[in-house]
């Protein structure tokens, strides 16, 4: 024990002795401006980083790592509350309630807030981690297949905690999720599902592709009309940063309970922020006294997914250092660097080499504390942003948001897909289709089948029992929970919600009974073999969706309310649904210049700028997007289609 | 971007004759310093005039991307001229496939992967619409053995051995080094395949769910470091090079040898015939290819290119750096290695097929 606290003390003097702690504040730098760069990701930041810190000393290489492991995960939430558009998947939760409390007037209170969590989540996380560590090898064993399969229910369960839903839409939009995860390869024979022969579709949908589409385009489109984010009357900017800090200390009890589930959940490989904010985010509606509150702007609704997902990334290194096991892509860099420098993984990790594990721990506290500090200083000014007409950040928003798909995997499929979901995320939120069980389920829909797979392939061979797993009863114990609370608890739901609204709701009901069904008929035309499992899971698709549409049927005419597609969001719409054909066409580029040209030609009037300008700015913009696509990121993109035509027409 | 190749192009052939007379001065005056063969001055100019660029198939950071960075650092020096990496990850490695195979005049791609698994992919991947004929090997520049990593008291040569069960990825691309392997030694196999990446197979078998899984020698042993696990066979005909400790599936005093002491001369010899394509198949073989369509000259020059960066000292010493070994063969013995595992899955095609069906899949 005395050599457990001697290494604590060597670790967080390596963080703390100058000039050390220069490198966690250069790495929470990299970090943070990698969050922000369209044509550099993560991965390729830390990946050019690997290679420039060959020559330094392993100390000096985990405070830098441990920095860029921890440095970008609060900046997901920053455009989440103040634009409802997550940066990343893990921060899909705190727009729930950090996107209201914006346009109640609350963005500086919201963003300080999420900050003053993240940094308690961080610190917690790592206080758990420090008195668990040196039991974490035969903890880390305890969780298998099973253990990640009932995780993953779990966290699908958390969807009855989300507010104001109605249950049949969300059992239908879930089950679509799950469906939508599953198009790509079978996780078990590798043979593909749902492809239709693409090459490009055989990994599926990119996860990014469809949360960029389904959560950001979806909005984007609608900011056409111009408006302040905040409709309250006061300046938004008048929230308190000093509530926003107060109140994560006011909750100590949430703020610890979502802490742990951070933690937890981030030692299992694989599982990821999504699963740890949400489940955090459900436990704080079901523990609360006043659950009808979150959703429209409860500040609880921050602090729990923002302390779960940053107390997730100290839990996040166990596996690694325990292990070698990455869990996650960074994970995979981290024991690259390991490697490099010497370092095994394992026992010697958490032995003779335990100063340096806690040093790269620290070094993560560190920068996720700085990442922090640097948003309760700027929430001020953040705020400000929500003072600016969302129609003029519309278009810049939805090019960096097309720019970012497309460097993402280098593929024009990825860009079809985000169109394909933006357009449908659009449809989901004018007819009042609940638009975040579907993010969920999609997100765990993988990871739940593959879990399943495993687990019953060690059923049949005899290997595991339910019984004989004291995690897993523990899991099971905590869904059982969950249900019972949602049997038993204060939901409330108006009859209407069981009855479809518009004529546009039964067509988006009709259309997607019909895909779902298409697909579970695939095996009789497509020769692809499918596991049972994802054909139940399409034909559960197609139930769900099939009941919501006939409930729709039998709704009175009276109860209907006509939903069209207001004037100013069919330009946009109309963009949008014509662009894959464009890219295809034109090539990224002129297709997003063309799109760039007719958004500000018919906006001319609102905006005031002449044709001469919008020429500039397009003309700007193709140049501007062709050198990051050729020079910066890269990219091998296929001709443009017409080219193709043309070629072939002359040279036949 | 045609334009921009066009106009590229042009530049090429109005400064060429001056760009190559400088850069092959520099190169040469690199090379003559450094000591060693140098590229001839038809190679530089037929290797100069299109860019050349790494393909890796798999995202940045990763094992084949290190290697890609540090091989395209030195071929610069070999060529004279930039030669840069991209990153096209996707179904597996077949869309960084797809591309190489379709590479224009204008260019050269160089592919980076294990040998077996574009012969694996090419074959069972019919929407690609070509076949591994489609490449040609430049030089393979890492051999490795699979290997059998088990927990530290599992015994391969005990008789009353029962059913093994082993952890994988995938099916497919591990029938070989598992089942067949298996059946070369007379073992029961069950197969959970699923998991995701070799790590998550090794860590299958510390929690006790399964009793083996493969990995790549090198693999195996920093996994042997990190656990209690070790390595129990290495799929090779004799000691493996890089640890001869180890036990080997054949051979004098190999597991197969000391199994098979009781076993009929025509099952003996059925199943050693059975396990040297096993040997030649579950070999990890790290290579780069290009494109077949490239011209026979371009090829040439590209094979000797190749085959200098990979004898660098520098570059050996920078692949020790960062802890990655290198075993380079010749563009000759790498195209006679090429040819043996193309035709020992062609040959055994409807073994492994076999053993798939058994598998389910």
């Amino acid at each position: 024990m005395e050599s457990y606290f001697l290494a604590i003390s060597t670790g967080l003097g390596n963080v703390l002795s100058f000039p050390n702690i220069l490198i966690p504040v250069l790495g929470t730098a990299i970090a943070m401006v990698g969050a922000f760069l369209p044509g550099i990701g993560n991965s390729s930041l830390t990946a050019i980083v690997l290679v420039a810190t060959l020559t330094w000393d392993p100390v000096s290489v985990l405070l830098l790592f441990g920095a860029l492991t921890g440095g970008a995960t609060f900046m997901g939430s920053i455009t989440g509350i103040l634009f409802n558009v997550p940066g990343n998947a893990s921060s899909a939760a705190v727009l729930l309630d950090g996107h209201p409390m914006a346009r109640n007037g609350r963005a500086r209170t919201a963003i300080a807030c999420a900050a003053t969590a993240s940094a308690t989540g961080s610190l917690f996380g790592v206080l758990v981690l420090l008195v668990i560590l040196p039991f974490v090898q035969p903890l880390l064993l305890e969780f298998g297949p099973l253990e990640r399969l009932l995780l993953g229910v779990w966290g699908l369960s958390t969807i009855i905690a989300i507010p104001n839903l109605s249950p049949l839409r969300a059992l239908a939009v879930t089950m679509l999720g799950l469906l939508c995860a599953m198009i790509g390869s079978d996780p078990t024979s590798g043979l593909s599902r749902w492809t239709f022969g693409s090459l490009q579709l055989s990994d599926g949908f990119g996860t990014i592709a469809v949360l960029l589409g389904f959560l950001t385009l979806s909005e984007v489109i609608g900011w056409r009309q111009s408006y302040q984010v905040s409709s309250s009357g006061t300046d938004p900017a008048s929230g308190s940063t000093k509530e926003g800090i107060k109140s994560v200390f006011a909750h100590p009890g949430l703020t610890a309970r979502s802490s742990i589930i951070g933690t937890l959940v981030g030692v299992i490989p694989g599982v990821g922020g999504t699963v740890a904010s949400f489940v955090a985010y459900g436990q704080a509606v079901q523990w609360s006294d006043k659950p009808e509150t979150f959703g429209t702007g409860d500040i609880r609704g921050v602090i729990a997914p923002e302390a779960a997902v940053d107390s997730k990334d100290g839990g996040s290194l166990l596996p690694v250092l325990a292990f070698g096991l990455p869990g996650s892509e960074g994970g995979v860099i981290l024991i690259t660097v390991l490697a490099i420098h010497g370092l095994v993984p394992g026992t010697p990790m958490l032995t003779h080499d335990l100063p340096l594990s806690l040093t790269l721990i620290f070094a993560l506290l560190m920068s996720n504390i700085l990442t922090s500090i640097v948003g309760v200083s700027l929430s001020p000014y953040l705020a400000k942003l929500t003072r600016l007409r969302i129609d003029r950040i519309a278009l810049p928003a939805l090019i960096a948001s097309l720019v970012t798909i497309v460097q993402l995997n280098g593929l024009l499929t990825d860009l079809y897909v985000a169109a394909a979901f933006g357009l449908l995320g659009y449809l989901f939120k004018r007819l009042d289709w609940p638009r975040v069980p579907f993010i969920i389920a999609f997100i765990l829909g993988s990871f739940i089948e593959t879990n399943y797979a495993l687990t019953v392939r060690l059923m049949d061979v005899g290997r595991i029992s339910v019984w004989e797993r004291p995690a897993a009863i523990v899991i099971i114990g905590l869904i059982l929970a969950t249900l019972a609370w949602m049997l038993l608890g204060r939901r409330k739901t108006t009859k209407q919600a069981f009855r479809t609204k518009s004529r546009g709701d039964r067509l988006v009901a009709f259309g997607l009974t019909a895909i779902a069904l298409a697909m579970a008929l695939a095996p009789t035309y497509d020769g692809g073999v499918y596991s049972p499992y994802a054909l139940s899971m399409a034909w559960m698709a197609a139930l769900s969706c099939g009941i919501v549409a006939v409930t729709g049927l039998l709704a009175q005419k009276s109860a209907f309310v006509e939903r069209t597609i207001p004037n100013e969001h069919r330009l946009s719409v109309g963009l949008l649904t014509v662009l894959p054909a464009a890219v295809w066409a034109l090539g990224v580029s002129t297709a997003i210049a063309l799109l760039t040209f007719f958004w500000l030609r018919f906006s001319a009037d609102l905006m005031r700028i002449g044709t001469v300008w919008i020429l500039v700015v397009s003309g700007s913009v193709l140049l501007a997007i062709h050198l990051l696509i050729e020079n910066v990121a890269r990219l091998r993109l296929p001709e443009p289609g017409i080219l193709t035509i043309l070629q072939s027409f002359l040279g036949g | 971007m045609r334009i921009a190749s066009h106009y590229r192009e042009k530049c090429i052939a109005l400064g060429k004759l001056t760009c190559m007379c400088i850069c092959g001065i520099a190169t040469s005056a690199m090379m003559g310093q450094a000591g060693t063969p140098q590229l001839s001055d038809a190679c530089v100019m037929r290797l100069s005039d299109r860019p050349v660029t790494v393909v890796v198939p798999s995202r940045p950071g990763g094992g084949y991307d290190t290697y890609a960075r540090a091989i395209a650092s030195e071929m610069e020096h070999t060529i004279g001229y930039t030669v840069r990496v991209i990153n096209v990850g996707g179904a597996g490695g077949a869309i960084a496939l797809a591309q190489v195979e379709a590479q224009s005049d204008d260019e050269i791609l160089i592919y980076i992967n294990d040998i077996g698994s574009l012969v694996n992919s090419t074959d069972t991947t019919a929407s690609l619409g070509f076949g591994s004929d489609a490449f040609e090997i430049l030089s393979v520049f890492l051999s490795e053995p699979e290997t059998w990593l088990a927990t530290e008291n599992l015994d391969l040569v005990d008789p009353d051995l029962s059913q093994l069960i082993f952890s994988t990825t995938s099916l497919g691309s591990n029938l070989v080094p598992i089942a067949l392997a298996s059946d070369v030694l007379g073992l029961t196999v069950q197969i959970v395949p699923g998991y995701d990446g070799s790590a998550e197979s090794t860590a299958a078998v510390m929690r006790g769910e399964t009793d083996l899984t493969t990995a790549s020698l090198s693999s195996a042993r920093k996994s042997a470091r990190s656990s209690d696990l070790e390595p129990v066979m290495v799929i090779s005909d004799g000691p493996a090079k890089q640890a001869p400790d180890l036990p080997y599936l054949l051979g004098p005093g190999s597991v197969f040898d000391r199994r098979s002491v009781n076993w009929s001369e025509a099952e003996r010899t059925q199943k050693l015939e059975l396990g040297k394509t096993v040997v030649t198949l579950a070999t990890t073989r790290r290579a780069l290819f290009t494109a077949a369509t490239v011209d026979e000259e371009t090829l040439s020059c590209l094979r000797v290119a190749t085959d200098l960066t990979l004898s660098s000292e520098r570059l050996a010493a920078q692949l020790e750096q960062q802890r990655r070994p290198l075993d380079p063969q010749s563009s000759e013995k790498s195209r006679q290695i090429f040819t043996d595992v193309r035709q020992a899955f062609a040959e055994n095609r409807d073994v492994i097929r076999a053993q798939a069906d058994a598998f389910g899949q």
